[in-house]
């Protein structure tokens, strides 16, 4: 087992592999195996479909015999009783507020004493969308800007996480401290306290550049500083998440393997780089991920930092989105932008995971 | 050994440029905190408080209601956290390890559930609570964290299960562990890391989520420490010293529970590290 | 277990309800007729105003002439976008816990055309609104029904450093130009860095201050019938101009096109200009000792206007009014408190603690005018209305500000900013902007 890499990301993108990525215990063919002790397996939902033929088309479903044993289907049941609680509470919050705001973006919705009322279909909303100008900007903006900053956070908090990582000790912990305190700040505070600092009058940042340059630098003032200005606030407040993410997987990971590539004779950086980063690839796939839905949803910020301006320079479009819904109360509009960026970001994370995989898939082929 | 100690110095020395980056904003906001109200305007700023004072604070809790919004936000956050990890311990095993069909499906929708933006949430989830009746309250909050947070802890806590060697339970199955306790017993403390960094986030997104508290908890006394700071001041003052004093207070108990569980926090970093 | 047990216990009822929630939420609003007593428990939802307490000042009053009625004040978030998508949230969705609550002199029509505001003029003698300036009661209008009262009153004020014009021996600019110059000879003398702050950042703010220069001017942005934009004028691009002039001049700090309220305040507090136009509430807070670094030198006068036009320049209205909230279930009580509130005693509260009142009749009060000079300035002065009758305002609102402020940013020339500001407003004004 020592040399097997820690298998990573559930493949959505690739398929249905997720079924079984060569991790489900193998219970079925596990010759001396004791049946489970009941219990749990009796509180969950039955199995259903038990007839269809498992592992699905998958290239990894080699390690399953074809067919479902008594047991494994047992199995199955007591994995329905540990997933249903946690899916369950998770559908009948979210379930209704999606659905419910899908709907609104397909409908004339009307808002007045009496509620939303919803009538008619329509794709009228979305139509809106896509002729305007102000939504294509901020589809183009809030794309640029996560790819720029989850870039950006990516190396960073890789590179911290290993400086960590070497740390060891005392320094580490006071070093995990500190860095989980932006992370725990509140975005709308942490915002004011950027605006704070970069406040072209008073703020200390301003001071600074002028005891440098000799000439304040105007941080808010013009688009390009802007956007610079905002990303950066916002790498300093999320950087600590990737690189705890990155730390917690660089822990997991058998040391052994980084000691078998230098007695090969492999120096440190090609060490890390051809045999730690791809093993790395689960936890860098997971902070990436959570990283892009973050930055492609970001609101807070520039809703303190900027007002989305100067112009429209840094609006996003879930500030579009809310100036939309509850500036300009139009819910259906609204809706049909919120909708529109989940579907966005959804095709987007699709995409990340499958192009992720298979560049680090190279690389590991490559060791 | 040479080449050991140089990259010693140079890891601190990197770890100590990280802390100063990170750092130095932290300062600002703790320092402007102790400032009155001409200082904090003060061009070009003071380092150092001149006339350090604690008025800031007091107007945080004195004249507002900061305690109370304290209070709320630890307990939400907490039970929200609490309710968060387990359900997704059990059931990012289940994804991970037991014999599921649909799994990708599962896990893809999760995605898309914890990637719907707030915004478009907040405003049907406030005709939800108001249904059953949970609009102002600790538990209508808790329940809705809880729900927008298990998808990401499931994706967390699945990955690291997979890296946890099938040996394990394997074994405790053949010494005739039941599920439930082969789960409690020997796969979580092997994913402390991952328990670990899932409570975290969970926690701090709880902590920090403003939107969703500010629709569903407008009584004074249910208001969370997000919803409670945007109250300071009035419509064309920014009292940024107020505020700061109140993000300080907020950031506290994080840095202190890292502290102070220090040992704790690293062991579940490191102990469960797998030794291949 | 257990947890688990009672966190799936606890789902079902939400998910019966999702089930039965449907689109349509149906909640029978409040019989406008039927008001109910005089009497009881109310809550009142507002931003904090005035000095530290006095939202709890007015109600302690109120109490003691009515102690029939109990007011309970629930604090709004301080950011007026913010607590307009709270207060859209809950009476959309139906809940009258909230009363009464105070809402942004430019809200009326979009929230008359929402239904979030109940019509007032049944419940209401007709002679009530008379107390009013005829302007400011216009502006709470919908479709011909009151939507609103007006509680209290702002004004765009100039501010200016009293000892610096002394010094120079300059008098009170009573024209853009002139102040421009006025602020360039004493920033040359190194007495102040800037020449003049005002709010031109990315928001609403930015409109009121354009809606005051191109009045100032001569020039609007929407027609009076709300059909077209009257954006690319002579006098829009002659203030266009003028304020990229000042910007290239020093006059203004690069750093404006950031500046809100706040921020000009506190450049202006700090000593760091000459000029600051502000809202009434500038004037105690540059002379307060406390925050203020230039307090008793601060002096206030009408807004300027372009050579050649009248002086003084309009001020933009500002302020807030009572709304009610359609499903409230004490609408009795609740006319009660708005007709106190807009009454003689609680308008002199208002006066007497530096906030302007909107009842003629104490605005044009001589003895509380010699007082205070702000309620003086804001009894002169020509007033100006954004054009927030129509009730797609806020998209009109932002074709004008994120136009203007990417001009004075640099982003793009005055000319393709006023054309592109123009084609926002005319989809605005034709329901088609986003």
């Amino acid at each position: 087992m020592s040399d097997t890499p820690p298998e990573g990301t559930p493949s959505a993108a690739a398929g249905p592999p997720g079924e079984d990525d060569g991790h489900t215990l193998a219970y079925g063919r596990s010759r001396h195996h004791p049946p489970p002790r009941g219990g749990p397996a009796e509180v969950g939902q039955p199995a259903e479909a038990a007839g269809q033929p498992p592992g699905g088309p998958g290239g990894r479903s080699r390690l399953r015999p074809p067919q479902r044993s008594v047991l494994e289907r047992r199995f199955a049941r007591l994995g329905w009783a540990f997933a249903l609680p946690g899916l369950f509470v998770v559908l009948a919050v979210t379930l209704f507020p999606i659905v419910f705001s899908v709907a609104m973006s397909l409908s004339d919705v009307d808002v007045s004493a009496g509620g939303f009322s919803l009538s008619g279909f329509t794709t009228g909303h979305y139509g809106l969308l896509l002729g305007s100008e102000r939504w294509r900007h901020a589809l183009v903006f809030t794309v640029l800007y996560t790819i720029g900053t989850v870039v950006a956070e990516l190396i960073l908090g890789t590179l911290i996480a290993l400086v960590l990582e070497r740390l060891g000790g005392v320094g580490r912990s006071w070093m995990m401290a500190l860095l989980l305190l932006p992370w725990a700040m509140i975005t709308v505070v942490s915002a004011q306290l950027w605006a704070y600092m970069y406040n072209g009058v008073y703020g200390i940042l301003t001071a600074a550049s002028e005891s440098v340059t000799g000439e304040p630098v105007q941080f808010l003032g013009t688009r390009f500083p802007a956007i610079i200005s905002m990303a950066v606030a916002d790498v300093w407040k999320t950087t600590p998440f990737v690189a705890i993410i990155v730390l917690a997987g660089l822990m997991m990971l058998p040391t052994d393997v980084t000691e078998a590539a230098r007695v090969d004779g492999a120096g440190a950086w090609t060490a890390f780089w051809r045999v730690r980063l791809p093993l790395l690839r689960p936890a860098l796939t997971i902070a990436v991920l959570f990283r892009i839905l973050q930055a492609f949803g970001i609101f807070d910020l520039p809703f303190v930092l900027t007002g989305g301006g100067p112009g429209d320079a840094t609006e996003s479009l879930a500030l579009l989105g809310w100036h939309v819904m509850f500036t300009n109360l139009d819910f259906g509009p609204g809706a049909a932008v919120a909708a529109s960026t989940a579907a966005l970001v959804l095709v987007g994370c699709l995409l990340f995971l499958r192009a992720f995989r298979s560049q680090v898939g190279e690389e590991e082929a490559g060791t | 050994m040479r080449i050991g100690r140089v990259r010693l110095t140079w890891t601190h020395l990197a770890a100590l440029l990280i802390a100063a980056f990170v750092a130095a904003p932290l300062y600002w906001m703790a320092a402007s905190s102790l400032k009155g109200p001409e200082e904090i305007g003060a061009n070009p700023p003071d380092l150092w408080p001149p006339n350090a004072t604690f008025e800031n604070y007091r107007q945080a809790f004195v004249d507002n209601n900061f305690g109370t919004y304290l209070v709320n936000s630890v307990l939400v956050s907490v039970v929200a956290t609490t309710l968060v990890l387990s359900l997704s311990a059990f059931a990012g095993y289940a994804l991970a390890r037991l014999p599921l069909r649909g799994k990708a499906p599962i896990m893809v929708a999760l995605l898309m559930i914890s990637l719907f933006p707030t915004i478009a949430l907040a405003a049907p989830l406030f005709l939800l609570m108001r249904d059953i009746g949970w609009l102002n309250s600790y538990q209508g909050l808790i329940l809705v964290y809880t729900a927008l947070n298990v998808p990401f802890a499931v994706w967390i806590l699945r990955n690291f299960f997979l890296g946890i060697p099938k040996e394990m339970e394997e074994v405790a199955w053949v010494d005739g562990a039941s599920p439930v306790r082969t789960v409690l017993s020997v796969i979580l403390p092997q994913a402390r890391p991952g328990m670990f960094t899932a409570a975290i986030f969970t926690f701090t997104a709880c902590w920090t989520e403003f939107l969703i508290a500010l629709t569903l908890n407008t009584a004074d006394r249910f208001r969370t420490m997000p919803v409670g700071l945007a109250l300071f001041g009035s419509q064309f003052t920014v009292p940024y010293g107020t505020i700061f004093a109140a993000a300080t207070v907020s950031v506290l108990p994080i840095a202190l529970l890292v502290l102070v569980f220090r040992r704790a926090v690293v062991s579940g970093l490191t102990a469960g590290a797998v030794k291949g | 277990m257990s947890i688990r047990r009672a966190a799936a216990l606890c789902a079902v009822p939400v998910l019966l309800a999702a089930a039965a929630c449907g689109s349509g939420v149906g909640s029978a609003t409040v019989d406008p007729r039927d008001v109910g007593p005089a009497s009881g428990a109310i809550t009142w939802y507002a931003i904090n105003f005035g000095p530290e307490g006095l939202p709890q000042k007015l109600i302690d009053a109120f109490e003691k002439k009515h102690p029939e009625i109990s007011v309970t004040y629930q604090a709004a978030p301080n950011n007026t976008d913010t607590m307009r998508a709270t207060l859209t949230t809950e009476i959309s969705g139906g809940s009258g816990s909230i009363d009464v609550f105070n809402g942004d002199l430019i809200w009326p029509a979009q929230f008359g055309r929402s239904e979030l505001a109940m019509p007032l003029d049944e419940h209401l003698p007709d002679d009530f609104w008379d107390r009013y300036p005829e302007q400011r009661s216009e502006l709470t209008e919908y479709r011909g029904d009151h939507v609103a009262a007006p509680l209290y009153a702002d004004a765009g004020f100039l501010y200016y450093r009293k000892d610096l014009l002394e010094k120079h021996d300059l008098p009170v600019p009573r024209t853009w130009e002139e102040l421009a110059k006025t602020a360039r000879t004493i920033q040359d003398a190194g007495d102040a860095k800037y020449g003049y702050v005002g709010q031109w950042a990315n928001y609403e703010g930015l409109s009121v201050n354009w809606t005051e220069m191109t009045a100032a001017a001569g020039g609007r942005s929407v027609s009076d019938d709300h059909e077209s934009c009257t954006m690319e004028t002579q006098e829009n691009r002659r203030v266009l101009d003028f304020m990229r002039g000042m910007l290239d001049d020093e006059v203004a700090p690069s750093a404006i096109t950031s500046f809100q309220e706040p921020q000009s305040l506190q450049t202006f507090v700090e000593g760091d200009a000459v000029f600051h136009r502000n809202w009434a509430h500038g004037f105690g807070e540059s002379n307060n000792p406390e925050i203020s670094a230039v307090a008793g030198k601060v002096g206030i006068a009408p807004l300027p206007t372009f050579e050649g036009e009248d002086h003084p320049g309009p001020s933009a209205m500002g302020g807030w009014n009572l709304m009610v909230n359609p499903h409230s279930e004490s609408v009795g009580a609740v006319l009660t408190f708005i007709k106190w509130m807009t009454g003689d005693e609680a308008q002199r509260m208002l006066a007497e603690n530096a906030v302007l009142p909107t009842v003629s009749d104490v605005l044009n009060d001589k003895e509380l005018q010699r007082d205070d000079p702000v309620l003086a300035a804001a009894a002169e002065v020509p007033m100006v209305a954004r054009p927030a009758l129509f009730p797609r305002y806020a998209q009109v609102s932002y074709g004008m500000f994120t136009n203007i402020n990417g001009s004075l940013a640099g982003t793009t020339p005055p000319g393709a900013a006023l054309r592109a500001a123009c084609d926002d407003i005319e989809r605005a004004l034709e329901g088609n902007a986003l």
